[in-house]
C-alpha cells in the first residue's frame, strides 16, 4: 500500500504521499467497520500486484523500479478479475480514493502528517470550534 | 454510537402509552409539523429512526461529515434499490436525505427558495403535456404565502427580498443578506450584460444573531456539514427546540417507524417502531403524521398492509409511490488567473458567492418548448479539499493520477480560482416514476427496501441543458477560463417529491387538500410526498411551511372533531 500510493501522489519537489503518511491514515481506516470491509479486496488486489511485478521480474510490488509500479497500476487500472470477485479496477479506485483521503484529510486521521497535504495546497481550515471535542470519528 | 446519540429529548408526554399526535421522521416536514402541533397544544412523539447528534458532533472534519455514514447510511445495512436505465436493480445509497434527528436539513446548504404561484397551476398554463401527470395544486399560492412568511420568521432566512425580481414578497426576509465573496459582483455584472437578473440568493443561515441562535462564524465548512456553531437553521437547531420548549414533545431517536395501525372504522390508531435496543414497541394517537422524506413514506405506506388495506394503507388509488419526482441538476465550472485583478483582490476567505437568477423560470410563449425550466445559482467550489481532489482524479473517462493528478492540483489551487453554478430544473411528474417495495433485499432489520425506479419525461433533459446554457454564458461573459459543463440532465436524489400527491379527487390522488389521507381520516403526510409539482427549486422551504399549515389544519380538525369521522369515498 506504501509504495503504491507513493505512486499515486509522488513525491516531487513538493511532498507526496510517503512524507504525509498516507499509509497510517489506510491502516487505521481499514481496522474500522465500514473501510475494513474493503479488507479482502485489497489483500486480493495487493496480492495481484505482486504477480503483475513478479512476472515483469521483479521480487515484488515494493521492490520494483518506479517505471515498472508504474506499469502494474495501469494494467489494474484498466481492469482485470482478482482473485475472488473483485475487479481490479474498482481496487484500483478504492485505493486511490483512500490515498488522496490519506493525503488531504484532518491530521487527526493518521494521513496529512505534519498538515503536508494541505500545506500542499495552501488549505488553511478555520480552527475547530472550541465546543467540539470529536473531530476523528470516521 | 454513543449512549447520548440514543437517548430521547423532551419529557415522556404519553399516557398509558398514547400520546395526541405521532410524527414519524424530524426533518424539514416532520420537525415543522411537530413544532405547530406542540403549539397548538397536541402531545407529540416524533419518531426517528437516526441517531441525535448535537453540535458537539459537528466538529469541522473532513471525512466523517462528507464521506462517510454519519448522515447517509452505507447500501449494505439501509439500502435503497435503484433500477438503472438498463431495468437492472442497484442497491444504492441514493434517495436517503439523511437519518438522524433534524435529517437532511443538518447537512444541507440551505439555499431557501418560495415557490411561484405559477408552479401550483402549472397543468392550467402549460397544458396537458403528453407523457406527464402534470396536476394542478389543490390550494392556492395565497394560502401557502402567509406560512413562507411564518417559516422565514421561524428559521431567520437572511436574503433581500427587493432586490428579487421572481418571488413574491409582501414584507421583507427577517434578516439582511450574509456578507460576500467579490465574485457575486462580478456574476451579478455578466448577467447584467447578458440581460438576466441576478439577486442575492436567501440562505437558512443567520447573517445576524436571531432568536438565541449566533450568526454564521463563515466556517467554510456548511454543505455536507453539521453547522457546529448552530447558524445554519436546521430542523435540529431552529425548529425542534422550540418544540421541546413547549414541555409537549418528545423525540425519539434510533426509533424506526415500520408498520401504522389502523382499527376496524379504517383509523389509525398507532405506530409500529423498532427501537434502538432492537425492541418491538407501539406508541398510541389519534393523529398520525408521516413525514420521512417522499421515498421512505411511500415505503412505510406500502409496509403497512394488512386485510383490509392489502396494498398498503392509504392506497386505494393504486399511487402510492408514484409521480415519484428528483428535482432536475446541472453544473457548470470556470477557472479564473489567481493573480489577475480582479481575483487578487477578493477576500477568499468569504465563502459565499449567493447569486442565483431564475429568467427562464416560466416563459409565456406558447411556442416555446422549454416553458418551465427553473433556477440558475453561484457558488464556489465545495470547500473540502479531498472533494476537490476526487473530481480532479475521477471526472474524466479515465482516472488521473501520479504527476499529472499533483500538476491538476497546483493548478487549481496556486494558479487558478474557480467558480461553480448548479442549476435546478422542473422534473415533470410520471406515472412510472415509483417507489415500490423490493421483492429482495432487504435493510438491517430484514424489512423490504424502498425500491425507485425514474422514467424521465423527455422535456427533463432538455429545459436542464438550456439552464446549464445559461449558466455557461454567464461563465463565458466573466472572461472564465476552462468553461465547461461538468454535470447534465441529472437529478439530485436528495430533493424528493411525489409519491402521495394532494388533490381533491381520491381517484387521482392520495391526499385531500390538508394532506390528509382521503381515506384514513387522521393520517396526514407533511414531507414532499404531497407535492403534484415539485417547483424548479430545493424544495426544503415549501416542505417546512406546508407542514405548519397542515399542523394548523389538524387543529382546525381536532376542535372540529372531524378527525374520527370517516370521510370520503370508499370504491
Amino acid at each position: 500500500v506504501k509504495a503504491a500510493s507513493a505512486r499515486l501522489i509522488p513525491s516531487d519537489a513538493d511532498p507526496g504521499a510517503t512524507e504525509a503518511d498516507v499509509v497510517a491514515f489506510i491502516d487505521a481506516q481499514l481496522a474500522k467497520g465500514h473501510i475494513g470491509s474493503f479488507k479482502g479486496e485489497i489483500r486480493a488486489g495487493l496480492r495481484q500486484m505482486d504477480v503483475l511485478a513478479h512476472r515483469a521480474g521483479s521480487a515484488s510490488f515494493a521492490q520494483a523500479a518506479p517505471a515498472l509500479q508504474d506499469d502494474v497500476l495501469r494494467q489494474l487500472q484498466h481492469g482485470m478479475r482478482l482473485e475472488g470477485r473483485w475487479s481490479s479496477r474498482h481496487f484500483f479506485l478504492v485505493l486511490l480514493t483512500l490515498t488522496l483521503e490519506g493525503f488531504l484529510c484532518d491530521p487527526v486521521y493518521g494521513g496529512n502528517r505534519d498538515k503536508m497535504g494541505w500545506r500542499f495546497i495552501g488549505f488553511e481550515p478555520r480552527p475547530p470550534h472550541p465546543r467540539c471535542p470529536y473531530r476523528g470519528r470516521a | 454510537m454513543e449512549r447520548r446519540h440514543s437517548a430521547s429529548l423532551g419529557p415522556d408526554v404519553t399516557r398509558k402509552g398514547a400520546a395526541d399526535a405521532i410524527v414519524v421522521g424530524s426533518g424539514a416536514g416532520g420537525a415543522s409539523a411537530a413544532l405547530g402541533l406542540a403549539r397548538a397544544g397536541f402531545r407529540v412523539v416524533v419518531l426517528e429512526k437516526g441517531p441525535a447528534y448535537d453540535l458537539r458532533d459537528f466538529a469541522r472534519d473532513e471525512i466523517a461529515s462528507c464521506r462517510r455514514d454519519m448522515f447517509v447510511p452505507l447500501a449494505d445495512e439501509d439500502p435503497h434499490v435503484k433500477v438503472d436505465e438498463r431495468g437492472r436493480p442497484q442497491r444504492t445509497n441514493e434517495g436517503w436525505t439523511a437519518c438522524c434527528v433534524g435529517g437532511g436539513t443538518v447537512h444541507m446548504s440551505a439555499f431557501t427558495y418560495r415557490l411561484h404561484p405559477e408552479d401550483l397551476r402549472l397543468r392550467g398554463i402549460l397544458g396537458q403535456l403528453e407523457g406527464s401527470t402534470l396536476a394542478d395544486w389543490p390550494i392556492s399560492w395565497d394560502e401557502l404565502l402567509p406560512y413562507y412568511e411564518r417559516m422565514e420568521v421561524e428559521l431567520g432566512v437572511s436574503g433581500d427580498a427587493e432586490r428579487n425580481p421572481f418571488e413574491v414578497f409582501r414584507r421583507p426576509l427577517p434578516l439582511p443578506p450574509l456578507p460576500e465573496n467579490g465574485m457575486a459582483q462580478l456574476v451579478e455584472t455578466a448577467c447584467e450584460k447578458l440581460g438576466l437578473h441576478a439577486y442575492p440568493t436567501a440562505r437558512a443561515i443567520l447573517s445576524r444573531a436571531w432568536q438565541g441562535r449566533a450568526r454564521c462564524q463563515l466556517s467554510l465548512c456548511c454543505g455536507s456539514y453539521g453547522c457546529d456553531v448552530g447558524a445554519k437553521s436546521t430542523a435540529l437547531s431552529a425548529l425542534l427546540p422550540k418544540a421541546l420548549a413547549t414541555g409537549r414533545c418528545q423525540v425519539r431517536p434510533l426509533c424506526l417507524a415500520h408498520a401504522i395501525e389502523v382499527d376496524d372504522r379504517g383509523r389509525a390508531t398507532g405506530v409500529r417502531y423498532i427501537d434502538a435496543r432492537g425492541g418491538e414497541q407501539r406508541v398510541q394517537a389519534s393523529v398520525v403524521v408521516v413525514a420521512c422524506s417522499a421515498l421512505e413514506t411511500a415505503r412505510l405506506l406500502l409496509l403497512s398492509r394488512s386485510p383490509a388495506h392489502p396494498d398498503g394503507l392509504a392506497n386505494e388509488s393504486g399511487l402510492v409511490g408514484r409521480n415519484l419526482m428528483f428535482c432536475g441538476f446541472g453544473t457548470g465550472m470556470a477557472e479564473f488567473g489567481r493573480s489577475d485583478p480582479p481575483m487578487s483582490t477578493i477576500d477568499w476567505r468569504q465563502p459565499f458567492v449567493n447569486r442565483s437568477f431564475q429568467d427562464l423560470y416560466l416563459i409565456n410563449e406558447k411556442t416555446s418548448s422549454v416553458r418551465k425550466a427553473g433556477t440558475v445559482s453561484f457558488l464556489l467550489p465545495h470547500s473540502n479539499p479531498i472533494y476537490t481532489a476526487e473530481r480532479l482524479a475521477l471526472s474524466g473517462p479515465e482516472p488521473l493520477w501520479g504527476k499529472p493528478l499533483k500538476d491538476a492540483l497546483r493548478h487549481v489551487y496556486r494558479e487558478v480560482r474557480e467558480l461553480e453554478f448548479e442549476v435546478f430544473s422542473e422534473t415533470l411528474p410520471t406515472a412510472d416514476s415509483r417507489v415500490t417495495l423490493d421483492p429482495k433485499i432487504k435493510d438491517r432489520f430484514g424489512l423490504p427496501a424502498a425500491r425507485f425506479e425514474v422514467k424521465p419525461h423527455a422535456l427533463d433533459a432538455e429545459v436542464n441543458r438550456s439552464l446549464v446554457d445559461q449558466g455557461i454564458e454567464v461563465l463565458r461573459a466573466m472572461g472564465g477560463q476552462r468553461v465547461r459543463v461538468t454535470r447534465v440532465a441529472q437529478k439530485t436524489y436528495w430533493l424528493i417529491a411525489g409519491t402521495a400527491r394532494f388533490g381533491d379527487d381520491p381517484r387521482t390522488s392520495v391526499l385531500d387538500r390538508d394532506c390528509r389521507a382521503h381515506s384514513v381520516p387522521n393520517l396526514f403526510v407533511t414531507d414532499g410526498s404531497f407535492m403534484p409539482t415539485s417547483g424548479a427549486v430545493p424544495n426544503t422551504l415549501t416542505i417546512e411551511a406546508n407542514a405548519l399549515r397542515v399542523a394548523d389544519r389538524i387543529a382546525a380538525l381536532g376542535r372540529a372533531h372531524e378527525l374520527s369521522r370517516a370521510k370520503g369515498r370508499r370504491y
